[in-house]
């Protein structure tokens, strides 16, 4: 903002020599109001203080306080000296900016001013704002209200050429022409530059006034601002105007004598507030020619760079810098950070940047450093590789390359230990995880486990089953060896089945008597077996005592007696059996056995 | 017999398709697709430590820090010795925001540990099944054997396949069957507050962790859970800013 200090205007222009100051009368404070005691909503006017007769202030006065109703925006002093009759006038005055903001009628508080030792007080004022647009007012008058024509004041922005590249600084100079007597001004628009990078040329001190001719007349001229832009992008762009607030002693025209004096100012003339702008320039902006090397600089210009690191032995996990200077003219600002291909046992920081840039009328230049910490993370002889900046030479008009040679550093030490140890930052991606695997996996159902598993059990299980199995065929054969009873027991079947076989086949033939005998014979050595027994002089009674102590039903143990009969009686009986009734007394028997075998174990 | 242990029933055709499919995709970089392509295998119901590793692969380039740990972590739950999903998963834990320094743990039971993961599946079960059928075998020939060279052989037998299978048991009991097994999460929220104590009051945070840290999980109720760090600390977060592994 233009107001953010007091704009010391120390514009000579109404300066003539100065004589000793005599002392002859007290010094006095005044306050006025510029332009008038009316004024706009929205426009600015002027508190001016001046202390006259010798008086020199010392120590700023403070603003007065009119918050209520106006904005302060910015303060200006002058200086200046009259000779009247040989006797020379010191005034010094202090002028303060507002710009109203409420309408009404408000008063100026009196404003405290020390000089020559004592507190001077100045008269209260007042002013009647008016609201906006409202009646022909005095507040901030074109050139030609104030009694001058625009000639007598303006702004012109200067610049070297209207054609310009893509990244060539461009001096703008905006300089003040006048044939009035300007006593202070104030930057007021400061023009957005847009579409450019600004770059402002520090003022040495005053501005610098000088006499020029322009269009055949006299002027008496200034440069107020000088920028250094360089435009961003290609195309068309506008340099804004700059927007200036200058007071203008003007000589008043008629009036009388009364208020030559006390309204207008001292000795005939009045402070006037004049707006002034300069005209919008326009600029042709080219791109660069096609075929930039990379990485590109963006610099149009001239351009060297530097490199050099602090030490070239160190020790594995030491940290080392890498200074990359980079200098030359030219958008040096915005040159971006080099980028290193470093070898993978280093690990990068992101840099700390510095510039130093000057900005003179002849361009910018100046230097950009960046600062890179390094950590080597294992041992050996590396080579930091060469920097490369491409830039746009202006003098030759084609591109160059700069380049800061490569430099060899040897690591000692052994390797980190690690990945934890160089947790240097999420960006750090040069390691990468490993392929996917591509063969085709075998897949199986979810939550399958080994539990839901059949093959599972059986392997667990069936083993101890074929224990238990082989434990048992041990016993029985064990048995079989060493316990007769258990053996002809277990063989009582054997025998019986292959006896009762036997009967079968003569039951085919026509001897009954045999087959009778035969069957009998299988019978009770089948229960002489079972309850191992003699089978020899084995009697009925003896038969159905060893059943039933053997705990055979009754009805079985009569089954068997009837069989044993019927045998009798056919072995002895006068009649043949019939084949068909052998088949069917057979399988009775084989029944009988049957249900012995399942009843004596 | 053994090896029946081994022959698993064959996948459908479907789900092979989807994971070449995925394959292809990952190689092409259109790795969202990928990611779509793999989650269709497990989401048919079976699953493979191949098919976690590459959908965390596909999760890790396509930006998913936190889920692509995850699938890594699932892989090794699978497959304990998975060398590339280890590697894959020590390189993302580098990238996560949170530096958990684990504690240091007896070397007993860092041994332990790594018996428990040794063997790969196949092999293991197979190992354990011939174990135990040498052992019921030399119990059998040593009930039926009459002979004493043969009865020497088959205790010989048993107590070889015993120790065998005694021993590869408890690796079963623990990797399949999950006994003593701790249930652990992967925070996939970027930023998750851990409180002390199970309420949602901003005065009680603790401490914040990040996506991609894993945490060991105590207890639960509906909303939150009490998580522990590998480095000890303990607090409670929120469910659903994790995903159980």
């Amino acid at each position: 903002m233009p107001f953010a200090g007091r704009t010391v205007a120390t514009f000579a222009l109404a300066v003539a020599l100065v004589l000793p100051a005599d002392a002859s009368g007290q010094a006095t404070a005044r306050a006025f109001l510029t332009p008038g005691s009316e004024v706009n909503v929205g426009e600015t006017f002027i508190v001016s203080v001046e202390v006259s007769q010798g008086g020199s202030m010392e120590q700023d006065p403070s603003p007065p306080d009119l918050s209520g109703w106006a904005q302060y925006l910015g303060s200006g002093s002058s200086r200046s000296v009259t000779i009247v009759n040989g006797r020379s006038t010191v005034t010094e005055a202090i002028q303060f900016r507002y710009r109203a903001n409420r309408e009404g009628a408000f008063g100026v508080p009196s404003v405290s001013v020390q000089a020559d030792g004592r507190t001077l007080r100045t008269d209260p004022l007042t002013v009647t704002v008016r609201p906006r647009g409202q009646a022909p007012s005095r507040g901030t008058p074109t050139a030609q209200d104030a009694g001058f024509s625009g000639d007598d004041i303006f702004v012109t922005a200067e610049v070297a050429r209207t054609r310009v590249r893509e990244g060539e600084p461009l001096v703008v100079a905006y300089r003040i022409w006048t044939r009035v007597n300007v006593t202070s001004y104030t930057l007021t628009g400061v023009p957005e530059m847009e579409g450019f990078w600004v770059e402002e040329i520090p003022s040495s001190g005053s501005p610098q006034v000088e006499q020029r001719t322009r269009g055949g007349q006299q002027y008496t001229s200034a440069v107020l601002r000088r920028v250094v832009v360089v435009p961003t992008g290609s195309g068309q762009r506008t340099l804004e105007p700059l927007k200036i607030d200058a007071q203008v002693r003007v000589r008043r025209r008629g009036g009388d004598p009364f208020d030559r004096i006390f309204g207008g100012g001292l000795f005939g003339t009045s402070l006037e507030s004049v707006t002034v702008e300069s005209r919008p320039v326009t600029i042709n902006v080219e791109p660069l020619p096609p075929g930039r090397p990379e990485p590109f600089s963006g610099v149009v210009g001239d351009l060297v760079v530097r490199s050099e690191l602090d030490q070239t032995t160190v020790n594995t996990n030491d940290a080392v810098t890498l200074t990359v200077h980079v200098s030359g003219s030219g958008s040096i600002r915005t040159v971006p950070q080099p980028e290193i291909d470093l070898p993978e046992a280093f690990e990068i920081f992101p840099p700390e940047t510095s510039d130093m840039i000057r900005a003179s009328s002849r361009g910018i230049a100046g230097t950009k450093t960046f600062e890179f910490v390094l950590i080597p993370r294992a041992p050996g002889q590396y080579t930091i590789p060469a920097i490369r900046y491409g830039y746009f030479d202006e003098r030759s008009d084609g591109y160059r390359t700069a380049e800061a040679p490569a430099i060899a550093v040897s690591v000692t030490g052994t390797a980190a230990d690690g990945p934890g140890s160089g947790r240097g930052g999420v960006t750090e991606l040069r390691q990468d995880i490993r392929f996917i695997h591509l063969g085709i996996p075998t897949l199986r159902p979810t939550s399958s486990g080994l539990a839901r598993d059949v093959v599972f059990w059986l392997v667990l299980l069936l083993p101890m089953v074929g224990a238990a199995g082989a434990l048992a065929l041990r016993r029985h054969q064990e048995r079989m060896e060493g316990d007769v009873a258990y053996a002809r027991g277990r063989q009582a079947g054997r025998v019986a089945r292959k006896r009762f076989s036997e009967a079968a086949q003569l039951s085919e033939g026509t001897d009954g008597r045999a087959f009778y005998a035969e069957v009998a014979r299988a019978l009770r050595g089948f229960i002489a077996d079972k309850l191992n027994l003699a089978e020899a002089g084995m009697q009925r009674a003896d038969f159905r005592a060893g059943l039933e102590k053997a705990g055979v039903e009754e009805a079985l143990v009569a089954r068997v007696e009837g069989c044993l009969d019927e045998c009798d009686r056919h072995r002895f009986g006068p009649r043949s059996a019939e084949a068909q009734e052998m088949r069917r007394f057979l399988d009775e028997a084989s029944s009988i056995m049957a249900d012995l075998d399942k009843a004596v174990r | 017999m053994a090896l029946a242990f081994i022959g698993v029933p064959s996948p459908g055709e479907s789900q092979v398709d989807a994971f070449r499919e995925g394959n292809d995709y990952y190689q092409e970089g259109r790795f969202i697709e990928a990611v779509h392509a793999y989650r269709s295998v497990l989401g048919a119901g079976v699953e493979s430590a191949e098919v976690h590793y590459n959908l965390g692969n596909a999760f890790f380039k396509a930006d998913s820090l936190g889920r692509a740990i995850l699938s890594w972590e699932r892989a090794l739950a699978l497959d304990p010795g998975h060398p590339d999903a280890r590697s894959n998963i020590e390189l993302a834990r580098s990238l996560t925001q949170d530096v958990v320094e684990p504690i240091r743990t007896f070397w007993l039971v860092d041994a332990y540990r790594w018996w428990i993961q040794w063997l790969p599946r196949p092999l293991l079960l197979t190992l354990a099944a011939l174990g135990w059928l040498a052992l019921w075998v030399g119990v059998v020939l040593g009930i039926l054997a009459r002979k004493r060279g043969v009865r020497r052989v088959a205790s010989l037998l048993a107590v070889s396949g015993g120790v065998v299978a005694v021993l590869l048991s408890v690796n079963i009991a623990v990797r399949e069957f999950g006994l003593g097994a701790v249930e652990r999460g992967v925070v996939l929220s970027k930023v998750v507050p851990v409180r002390s104590a199970p309420t949602a009051d901003d005065n009680l945070i603790l401490f914040e962790i990040h996506e991609g840290t894993r945490v060991r999980i105590d207890e639960r109720t509906d909303q939150w859970a009490e998580v522990v760090l590998d480095d000890g600390k303990v607090g409670w977060v929120e469910v659903g800013t994790f995903e159980v592994i």
